[in-house]
């Protein structure tokens, strides 16, 4: 029908975007806040980059023994943000420069810069040197890969259990040899262990009393951010600090995995940073890609139950906190999605209250995998693509009206990212290689930790024998 | 499912969620078949006729100049109880300041309504056909007015303006809407074996489905539609209205 192509066009006449993307025109078609008020900080491999589009970039060590900054102000980031100001396009952008180019929408440069963390600052930083350094007010920071478990698309690098893997069995028998430690030391980004002195957290810890005093968010990613010493003593520090800054919304990534006792401690941290209204918002980023088993084989470590049982006890003991569930949406997550979003709903409906800093207490924040290829939803056969719709259909029924301040069920948001797994998931073309990589990737994997692909997921056993005849 | 003033729905328009394939908005235009199991609620009725002599209670409806399936209770010229089930719309005629109201009736027993009726209404190209419990009219149906802007409602007629609401007071347990003519065998499979026809119809994406629910799976907010097309049924909230 037609009305259907109808649906999936959009409208990009919203006043907000128009009104950015002309002042970020009037100075060059390159330019982007994001890149002087974003930074992501992998710390664990001395990496850093401005929005997650471009690739990260090696962090001088000499350039931090003279500015602790420059974790973000690096001397190639501040070439970029030259050939913005003068008009120019940074090839490391070509994501939002492919999208301006082959359709009418905004990129995400308009997007980010639109954010309530970028467009107040807009004046500053078009009248300043391309030299000056700025204090990012979205910051994003790994301290460490220290994780207690390997997730099958994760690796070495967010993963120290990874690490030990890879050590001891080497890359995976697919094309790309996937979790490579040669790649990692090939690129100078093989991770400090931990336990070793890292210079580059020694330079935030320089740099944080000057950085929080300006943060709008403040987001700690891993490795396992509660397995970090530099996690407890940013939450000491923001509990201790005699002038708070209260407007921050601090965020923490936990796999929700870890001992009793740091969960307990963790517990106990929040509660004070609530009580005393030391942040604007707490929010918990926490990840579970299926339900049960099926879960717990994807991401090898979660025992599903505790984390279950981690997330109602987060969530009784801490009446503000909102946990959002990070779900990488991938082949292995199809059987069980649906059960998941019955979960989440449950989750909702129990803890929903006007006392949190959002009402629906969690989120179910679904981004369909892109790497590595052969566990994508693409790779499975287009039998289960209506699987998928089902489950946008089924979140979309548990969902919200517009009309409605109850705000329970599941936002567009939530709905739409599902669907657009969907519209992927669709879009694939020949995959008889990913499907190759499947089989053999899977099969390593039961090898070398003991797992049964087949009894975990019967309902793709015909799939992964079919895939283990493509390398033979 | 149990219908009345707190418990009735409409399609929403637009599609905010990307999810629905076949909108209902100009369902009525193009053959169709609409396929529906109810019971009304015969204390509401009777209630009904001591207000207004003749007591319409809207099924399936777009609002507007009304069309749809109507169950209406009223009295004979000798005092009986008429029961009518008919499917109602207007057409435009010669003069484009009149449009002319036009139905196809069916006046079942008592006994007959209170066990519930099974009701098809199949639109193929210019002719109309009302099946209540397996018998048949049928009529010409051209020239009906624009009902592309209406709200399409279950279980009622309107609830946007406090006039001509007709809300239904009763049990809906069936409901199916699509796009072209469904033979008589698949007819039989949704009123006989549910399950199997959701499977090898209302599944089929070669078929254009709008909706099908046997009012058993709901949320707080929607009735779910067990067809591909995902377009669940929305409860009309007054909280909207505001």
């Amino acid at each position: 029908m037609s009305s259907s192509k109808k649906a999936h066009e959009i409208s990009f006449t919203n006043p907000d975007y128009l009104d950015t993307k002309k002042k970020l025109d009037k100075v060059g078609c390159g330019m982007c806040l994001a890149k002087w008020t974003q930074v992501t900080m992998h710390l664990q491999m001395g990496q850093t980059h401005s929005c997650h589009h471009p690739s990260t970039h090696h962090i001088p060590i000499g350039e931090l023994k003279r500015n602790p900054s420059a974790l973000h102000n690096t001397s190639f980031k501040k070439r970029k943000r030259r050939e913005m100001l003068e008009g120019k396009r940074p090839a490391e952008c070509d994501y939002c420069w492919n999208v301006e180019d082959n359709s009418t929408g905004f990129s995400d440069r308009v997007f980010k810069s639109n954010e309530s963390w970028s467009k107040p600052h807009y004046d500053e930083i078009v009248n300043s040197s391309w030299r000056t350094d700025f204090n990012p007010r979205y910051v994003e920071v790994a301290f460490s890969n220290a994780c207690n478990f390997k997730c099958s698309y994760c690796g070495p690098s967010f993963s120290s259990t990874w690490v030990k893997e890879a050590k001891k069995y080497g890359a995976y028998p697919t094309d790309d040899k996937f979790n490579d430690l040669k790649y990692l030391q090939d690129n100078n980004k093989m991770p400090i262990h931990h336990r070793e002195h890292n210079p580059y957290v020694e330079a935030f810890w320089e740099w944080w009393p000057d950085l929080y005093r300006d943060l709008h968010t403040f987001r700690i990613t891993g490795g396992e951010p509660l397995m970090s010493k530099d996690t407890w003593k940013v939450l000491d520090y923001i509990i201790e600090h005699p002038n708070p800054n209260k407007k921050l919304n601090l965020a923490i990534n936990s796999n929700l995995g870890v001992e009793d006792r740091l969960v307990d401690n963790f517990i106990e941290k929040i509660k004070k940073i609530e009580d005393e209204e030391r942040v604007n918002e707490f929010i918990i980023f926490t990840s579970v890609d299926g339900w049960g088993e099926q879960a717990e084989y994807i991401r090898n470590g979660l025992i599903f139950d505790r984390w279950l049982s981690n997330m109602n006890k987060l969530l009784t003991a801490c009446p503000r906190l909102n946990i959002t569930i990070m779900s990488t949406f991938n082949s292995l997550s199809v059987p069980s999605y649906y059960k998941l979003i019955d979960g989440v709903y449950q989750l909702k409906n129990e803890y929903a209250s006007t006392d949190r800093y959002w009402i629906s207490a969690v989120f179910l924040d679904s981004s369909y995998l892109r790497y590595p290829s052969h566990q994508t939803l693409q790779v499975l056969p287009s039998k289960w693509d209506r699987e998928v719709l089902r489950c946008a259909s089924h979140a979309d029924f548990l969902g919200t009206p517009k009309f409605d301040n109850k705000l329970i069920g599941f936002s567009d948001v939530e709905i739409q990212k599902i669907k657009r797994s969907y519209d992927w998931m669709t879009s694939r073309k020949d995959m008889t290689n990913q499907r190759k990589n499947f089989g053999n990737y899977f099969r390593a994997h039961d090898e070398r930790r003991g797992t049964d692909f087949c009894k975990t997921f019967p309902e793709l056993a015909d799939f992964y024998e079919y895939c283990l005849t493509l390398s033979r | 499912m149990k219908i009345n003033k707190e418990n009735t729905y409409l399609f929403l328009k637009g599609n905010k969620n990307k999810l629905v394939f076949n909108p209902p908005d100009d369902v009525i235009t193009t053959d169709f078949t609409l396929m529906m199991r109810f019971t009304p609620d015969k204390d509401y009725y009777l209630e009904g006729m001591k207000k207004e002599p003749f007591f319409t209670q809207g099924l399936f409806s777009k609002n507007g100049k009304h069309i749809g399936l109507f169950f209406t209770a009223g009295k004979d010229e000798i005092n009986n109880i008429l029961l009518k089930v008919s499917f109602e719309w207007w057409k435009k005629t010669d003069n484009p300041d009149v449009d002319e109201v036009k139905s196809i009736d069916f006046y079942p027993s008592i006994e007959e309504v209170e066990k519930g009726l099974d009701v098809v209404v199949i639109k193929n190209k210019n002719s109309i056909e009302l099946i209540v419990n397996g018998k048949t009219k049928t009529a010409e149906m051209k020239d009906v007015i624009d009902y592309s802007y209406s709200y399409t409602w279950v279980g009622c007629a309107n609830r946007l303006s406090p006039e001509y609401q007709h809300i239904f007071e009763g049990e809906i347990n069936l409901l199916h809407l699509q796009e072209k003519v469904l033979d008589s065998d698949n007819i039989n499979l949704f009123f006989n074996d549910y399950n199997k026809f959701v499977k090898e119809v209302s599944q089929n994406m070669n078929n254009t489905i709008m909706f099908t629910s046997n009012f058993e799976e709901v949320s707080p907010y929607k009735v779910k539609d067990h067809s591909y097309n995902n377009n669940h049924l929305i409860k009309f909230s007054k909280q909207w209205l505001n």
